[in-house]
């Protein structure tokens, strides 16, 4: 699922940036500053490309991982709770499925915040 | 807080009556950085008296924006103490005021030590070993606090350390965790994943707990001094090592496992010379997978003070985006457990 701030309310945030609201706390540094701007722009442009597209398939693998239905919110939090009980320790019959899922996700996520990392990791 | 010119006065009179002298201050400033606390350039001349004589020194108060986890700081002042009493490079502490009506709250003064500290712009200098075996020394100096020492005797205020370390942050976490408005599976994996790995309590020690370049001063290749000891508590020593160690905190350079300056080897050498303690390999990279767990962790309260508290801070809000990467390291170094 993404995180907050996203999408509009990333452009928001830089726009605000860039006009000086002072009521918007910013980093001293102005290199820092401007990047970070940057990069909540990029990460916006990123999530208007991908559309809904990845929260939509996060939903449909929770379903069928947990066996039930949902909401992406209350799904996560059904895995949340399965995994901290050990539904899906080491040798349960989901567990790789489990983890399939969960990596996917952080894929996706990373692509969205920083894709870079996946290129320094080899795995893009 | 913000310091105001009459802050300025008050802060001058505080000073004046603790110096049994009069004290000017010739330069009061901001320093850049401290998301949760405050730092400020302050230049003092004292008259006469303990004090007498110019002073460079900062001042550190809570930012808008202070975390939960974090001591205050007349706390951290003790720590800060108990470091430099026991040999830990500075900076030398000067004063501590708990009185909220002089700067509306808590704060601390210490001597000013130059230097760089920013990890992205350190990690993208030549490898350096002997800053590594330095900064090796300097932990082993630090975890040569005990609960018993003579060093420890103002740290009373430091919660005991109940059964193994790595279950007991295992359960603070996932409180912390509790506390989120979203869930978050992949931070739940990483921590069942560890507490099924966990290690057997070992020896307790003072753990700085946040120990790690971005952390530490560095002026023309010589450390200057350890800093930010707001979350130091009793610890095991792998704890801070992994933290150190950990790829996060590497910031340029990855593939310089010991905190982006250099290879473990001089680090792992030099702390084990001057502890006298063996390094497990294995327990180090159990709390480097934990590492990546508490920052994400931290990362996500961190960005509910913007969503959920409101505080208008761009840097709090991007956070957010910081943790998917972590997330990412926390199931990558958990893989051969799934």
């Amino acid at each position: 699922m993404r995180d907050r701030p996203q999408g509009q309310e990333l452009k928001d945030l830089a726009r605000r940036a860039r006009r000086g609201d002072p009521a918007l706390l910013l980093p001293d540094d102005a290199r820092y500053r401007d990047a970070m701007v940057k990069r909540a722009e990029t990460i916006a442009t990123r999530q208007g490309e991908t559309g809904d597209g990845p929260e939509r398939r996060e939903r449909d693998a929770l379903a069928r991982l947990l066996g039930e239905d949902g909401d992406l919110a209350a799904l996560n939090r059904a895995l949340a709770d399965a995994v901290r009980v050990g539904c899906f320790d080491p040798g349960a019959p989901a567990a790789a499925a489990c983890y399939g899922h969960l990596w996917e996700t952080a894929l996706e996520r990373v692509r969205e915040s920083n894709p870079k990392v996946l290129i320094a990791l080899g795995l893009e | 807080m913000g310091l105001t010119a009459d802050a300025r006065a008050r802060l001058a009179a505080y000073l004046s009556d603790k110096a049994a002298s009069a004290v000017r201050i010739e330069a009061f400033d901001k320093l850049p950085g401290g998301a949760i606390q405050e730092n400020w350039r302050l230049d003092l001349a004292v008259d006469k008296g303990k004090w007498q004589g110019r002073h460079e020194l900062v001042l550190r108060h809570d930012a808008p924006t202070a975390v939960a986890a974090s001591h205050g700081r007349v706390r951290e002042y003790k720590l800060l103490q108990a470091a430099y009493a026991a040999g830990v490079a500075g900076p030398a502490p000067f004063l501590a005021c708990g009185d909220a009506a002089v700067l509306g709250g808590p704060f601390f003064i210490m001597q000013r030590v130059t230097g760089e500290a920013a990890g992205h712009r350190l990690t993208k200098r030549p490898t350096d070993p002997a800053l590594a075996a330095r900064l090796g020394e300097e932990l082993a100096h630090i975890h040569a606090i005990t609960p018993d020492a003579p060093a420890a005797k103002d740290l009373s205020f430091l919660p005991p350390l109940e059964g193994a370390a790595s279950l007991s942050r295992i359960a603070l976490y996932r409180r912390w965790l509790d506390d989120l408005q979203a869930s978050r599976p992949a931070l739940e994996w990483g921590l069942r994943r560890l507490e099924l790995t966990a290690p057997a309590k070992s020896e307790i020690v003072l753990c700085h707990r946040d120990f790690r370049t971005g952390n530490y001063m560095v002026d023309d290749g010589t450390l200057t001094g350890i800093l930010d000891w707001e979350f130091a508590s009793w610890g095991e020593p792998e704890e801070d090592i992994g933290w150190f160690c950990a790829l996060c905190w590497r910031f340029a350079a990855p593939e310089r496992e010991a905190g982006g300056i250099a290879d473990r080897e001089p680090f792992y050498d030099a702390y084990k010379k001057a502890s006298g303690r063996r390094i497990d390999a294995a327990r180090v990279a159990w709390w480097e997978t934990m590492a990546h767990v508490r920052w994400a962790v931290i990362g996500c309260q961190q960005a509910e003070r913007y969503t959920v508290g409101g505080e208008q801070s761009l840097e709090l809000a991007l956070t957010a985006h910081v943790v998917p990467e972590l997330e990412l390291e926390v199931l990558r170094l958990t893989a051969e457990a799934a």
